[in-house]
């Protein structure tokens, strides 16, 4: 943490604790009202009166008198614990706290205060299960919510960072239990489930960021991603064709769109958006890709190969347009050119399946039978690693062994 | 001698291709005007009370969502189609993992209905001796002892059944004595001579390896249901091939023949797809390659999906393949496959290439847009209107019943679909003007084809997993011309099950070859069907017969049904 945000979140935690005190005194005047008033309750009500006004030894001077008549009192002990900190005096403030909860252990103030001590010196692993504890007494304490779902985020991102995707999900979604209505959190969220392939997870999310912030372009654009990952093309479609009317002259937003479009097989509209992302972005690859498939898919073979080559002109490298023009070839019965542009497609990335299948394909039609079975084999192995990949995923989605469905 | 024979029928169909060039150009120029169809729902006025029983269970066993078959055969040679429909049995809920289920109650029977001559149909399935046994599901027609009456062989989860047909309105089991029982989970069974030898042999497609065991698939915590397990659970099994021996006998030579690559198989079809004189067997696997088992004619086979492209999608997928058609769609002379799978996964068209091998062309004929959101099970090539195009009629439903709880854009129960082939080249989508039936959900499964109602145009009857059957009445508005062949082989089988015929009239040739099996689990009627637009002669008609005689016919007059016998040589 830097030094900057550390003095903000010194500040706000001071603030934070200040709010504490006055929930305390809130919590404490109903029974103020009910119950005839004792010595103890006055001298409370007026420490909180002096704390929320900043008259700090005024406030302690009430404390202390009930701490004399009553050591153990846990109420005195917290709000004595708050004017430490906002004195500056944090590890007396510590002690204070800790005495507290050892005298009433489920006393949410004081765990929320402790916790939101340790928050503010650093000390997030010794703040969290304070924090946790006071949520768990009272779950609607903002001032704990807030800053653990700060400290959630903040180690979700340390383990994204690390490239423990799955972790940072996990922190994330406890942040979300604590703070559902809070948009940035639904919205990382989705990102880190998008990323895992949790589909569902990432939909529920970006759904919710979006009910929670409307027509946030970056939220659409996600959950587009999200419907598309999980084979819902119509809805797909819907979300982006609503973040291009956010983002009209964003050409990633008229690619995607086309994408959706092409899966749902209105070739004649995807088109339209490929070349639109195109005049925004000449010098993309992926929509001159995509409108190659089409042609590709419609035997429109010298309309395939030239955008093909536009990709190769861009990238000489990209394979799956390396691919795309082996399939014109072979399509043309060039098997020669065929075999040779699949070999370069898989020498670029020999996971690209469709790559294997059709050199398996020339090869057969050259009379290299041996060869081909070989090329048909990875293809139809990669493909069953695919589909148990997605159905690993759907597993991790639902907790237990589940959606082997068609 | 024979492949000879084979050479000039290939040399005969190139060449009468290159002679009828020019009006089929002239026809092409002019394409008439599309014709809806109209099939109208006469399952009731008919008198067709059948329901089928899966027995759904809170088990979800995977066999209760598979459904049966159908078929339209003529049984007592009284020129009118008879419908057989097979049918489930009790399943109980739970089962014991090595349980057979029984019909046991007259609900679960399989049915024969005959056909009246006022059109209308009466149950005889008990006179008939064909009330079942165990879980049925496929059907297939075919005269295995060349008595001149259909026999059936009903497959069934655990066990098949061989009927022979007595020729007096009754048939017997004769399952033990031909050794014909099969195994495991049969499903779509096919009638095909493999070897000319002039029997039929037959081939069983079997689904995988499956029990009654407990197994939870589905998404408890979305509301608690289970659904139906994915078939990569299960183990793949092969197709049984019986070879007919002769007098009633027949041995299982599957490993001898090369055909025990196991697969997960549910649609058969058969056809000469390289004009080698041998019949060829499609079979649709469920989520694996689907298989094209080229016949080497030797007796054995060599499967050759993957690399004749006629085994995943463009993509190099999978899909779920479940109903098939052979037949040539765009009318070249070599026979075409379709197959149905599930929704998102677009019914497959390969066109044959004319070298062995096949182009997916699901996407450049419109069948991709039409198909991306539906699940077939049954199909068929036939030609609705007669304009001597072979249109597609597709029933369908998802397999899954839960399935919109997953997916909101699909759906389980589907109106059929009914696509009309424009000129070879592209399908379009009539259903929405070809009557009401189209427009209805339904969970089908079974279908097969045949001019019910002897009006020169093709009905349909369709089957549905755990409801009714429906008898779809062909009324489409049509002056278009036909003809009806039905052939009868003296030196080869006697269904002529294999024969290809061309027809060539005014406006070009058409091509098509004698099977019962293809669809889904079902059989259709034997007799060649071809609408020949406004042709009211034929003027060639050319039969190559399995035996490797070649007959030619010339002048036939329109609108008829025309009784072919094989000539001695």
């Amino acid at each position: 943490m830097d030094q900057r945000r550390h003095f903000g979140v010194r500040n706000k935690v001071r603030n934070q604790l200040l709010c504490g005190g006055l929930l305390v005194l809130l919590s404490l005047l109903p029974l103020a009202q009910i119950s005839p008033p004792t010595s103890t309750m006055s001298l409370l009500q007026h420490a909180a009166q002096a704390m929320t006004a900043g008259k700090y030894p005024l406030a302690e001077r009430d404390l202390q008198a009930v701490l004399q008549a009553a050591p153990d009192d846990y109420r005195a002990l917290d709000l004595l614990g708050v004017v430490r900190v906002l004195q500056h005096r944090d590890l007396e403030a510590e002690k204070l706290f800790r005495h507290a909860v050892q005298k009433k252990a489920d006393f949410a103030p004081s765990h929320a205060h402790l916790g939101l001590l340790y928050f503010q010196k650093g000390r997030t692993n010794d703040a969290v299960p304070e924090l946790r504890e006071a949520l768990r007494i009272n779950a609607a304490r903002t001032d704990a919510s807030s800053a653990l779902v700060q400290i959630l985020r903040e180690q979700s991102k340390q383990a994204s960072a690390a490239g423990d995707s799955a972790g940072s999900l996990t922190l994330l979604r406890e942040a979300r239990d604590y703070a559902p209505d809070n948009p940035d959190v639904q919205f990382e969220f989705g990102s880190t489930a998008l990323q895992l392939s949790l589909w569902g997870d990432a939909i529920a999310a970006f759904q919710q960021t979006l009910k929670l912030r409307q027509n946030d372009p970056v939220a659409l654009y996600s959950l587009g991603r999200a419907f598309l990952g999980e084979w819902k093309f119509e809805e797909a479609r819907q979300q982006f064709a609503r973040y291009i009317e956010e983002r009209p002259d964003d050409a990633s937003g008229h690619c995607a769109l086309g994408m959706t479009l092409a899966a749902l097989e209105n070739t004649q509209e995807a088109r339209e958006q490929f070349k639109r992302s195109i005049s925004l972005a000449p010098e993309q690859v992926e929509s001159y890709f995509r409108l190659g498939l089409i042609d590709l898919n419609m035997k429109d073979l010298d309309d395939a190969a030239t955008n093909f080559r536009h990709v190769l002109d861009r990238d000489a490298k990209h394979a799956a347009a390396l691919s795309g023009l082996g399939r014109v070839a072979f399509e043309q019965r060039q098997y020669s050119d065929a075999i040779d542009l699949l070999q370069r497609a898989i020498a670029t990335d020999d996971s690209l399946r469709e790559a294997h299948y059709y050199l398996g394909l020339a090869l057969a039609r050259v009379g290299r039978r041996e060869e081909s079975d070989s090329q048909l084999q990875i293809s139809t192995r990669l493909e069953h690693d695919e589909a148990q990949q997605r159905r690993t995923v759907l597993r991790v989605q639902d907790g237990r062994a589940g959606d082997d469905q068609n | 001698m024979m492949n000879s024979l084979f050479k000039l029928f290939r040399r005969t169909i190139l060449a009468g291709t290159a002679s009828v060039f020019w009006t089929w150009l002239a026809f092409a120029a002019a394409p008439s005007a599309p014709i809806p169809g109209h099939f109208v729902d006469a399952t009731e006025k008919l008198g067709i009370p059948f329901r089928q029983q899966a027995s759904p269970t809170s088990k979800k066993y995977l066999l209760e969502a598979m459904g049966s078959g159908v078929a339209l055969f003529d049984y007592d040679n009284d020129g009118r189609l008879d419908i057989f429909f097979s049918n489930g049995a009790r399943i109980d809920d739970p089962t014991p993992k090595d349980s057979m289920p029984k019909k046991d109650g007259p609900k679960y029977w399989n049915r024969l209905y005959h056909q009246k001559s006022d059109g209308t149909f009466e149950d005889v399935t008990e006179h008939a001796g064909l009330v079942g046994l165990g879980y049925s599901t496929g059907v297939a027609v075919g005269d295995f002892d060349n008595d001149g009456f259909e026999d059936l062989y009903v497959a069934g989860y655990g066990r098949g059944t061989l009927y022979h047909n007595n020729g007096d309105g009754t048939f017997t089991d004769v399952t033990a004595a031909a050794g014909v029982a099969g195994s495991g989970w049969m499903t779509s069974a096919a009638w095909v001579d493999y070897d000319n030898d002039g029997r039929l042999d037959l081939v069983v497609a079997r689904y995988m390896k499956w029990d009654f065991d407990d197994i939870f698939c589905g998404r408890p915590e979305k509301g608690g249901y289970r659904s139906y397990c994915h078939p990569d659970l299960f183990k793949p099994e092969s197709v049984l091939l019986f070879h007919n021996d002769g007098a009633g006998k027949f041995t299982e030579v599957s490993h001898q023949a090369g055909i025990d690559k196991p697969g997960k198989g549910l649609g058969l079809a058969i056809a000469d797809y390289d004009h080698d004189g041998f019949m060829d067997i499609l079979l649709a696997n469920d989520s694996m390659p689907e298989y094209l088992f080229h016949n080497r004619g030797n007796g054995t086979f060599e499967e050759v999906g993957l690399p004749s492209g006629a085994g995943l999608d463009s993509n190099g997928n999978t899909f779920a393949g479940m109903g098939v058609d052979f037949e040539d769609y765009n009318n070249d002379g070599w026979p075409d496959i379709v197959i149905t799978d599930l929704a998102n996964q677009r019914y497959a068209l390969y066109t044959n290439l004319k070298d062995g091998t096949f182009d997916y062309s699901t996407t450049v004929t419109g069948l991709s847009a039409i198909s991306l959101l539906h699940s077939g099970w049954g199909v068929r090539f036939f030609d609705y209107d007669n304009d001597g195009w072979k249109d597609l009629l597709i029933v369908q439903s998802h397999v899954i019943d839960t399935i919109e709880m997953y997916d909101p854009n699909v759906r389980y129960r589907e109106p059929p679909v009914l696509l009309r082939n424009e000129g070879g080249k592209k399908f379009a989508d009539v259903s929405a003007a070809s009557g009401d039936v189209f427009h209805e959900n339904w969970a089908a499964r079974g279908l097969a084809i045949g001019d019910i109602n002897n009006d020169g145009k093709l009905d349909a009857v369709v089957i549905s997993n755990d409801g009714p059957a429906w008898v779809l009445l062909n009324q489409t508005d049509t002056q278009n011309h036909w003809i009806t062949l039905n052939l009868v082989g003296v030196k080869s089988n006697r269904d002529a099950i294999g024969a290809q015929v061309r027809i060539n009239t005014a406006p070009g040739d058409q091509y098509a070859t004698v099977t019962t099996s293809s669809s889904y689990q079902s059989s259709s009627d034997k007799r060649l069907h071809f609408g020949l637009g406004p042709a009211d002669v034929i003027r060639e008609i050319e039969i190559r017969w399995p035996s490797g005689i070649r007959q030619i016919l010339k002048d036939q007059k329109a609108d008829r049904s025309v009784n072919i016998t094989e000539p001695l040589k």
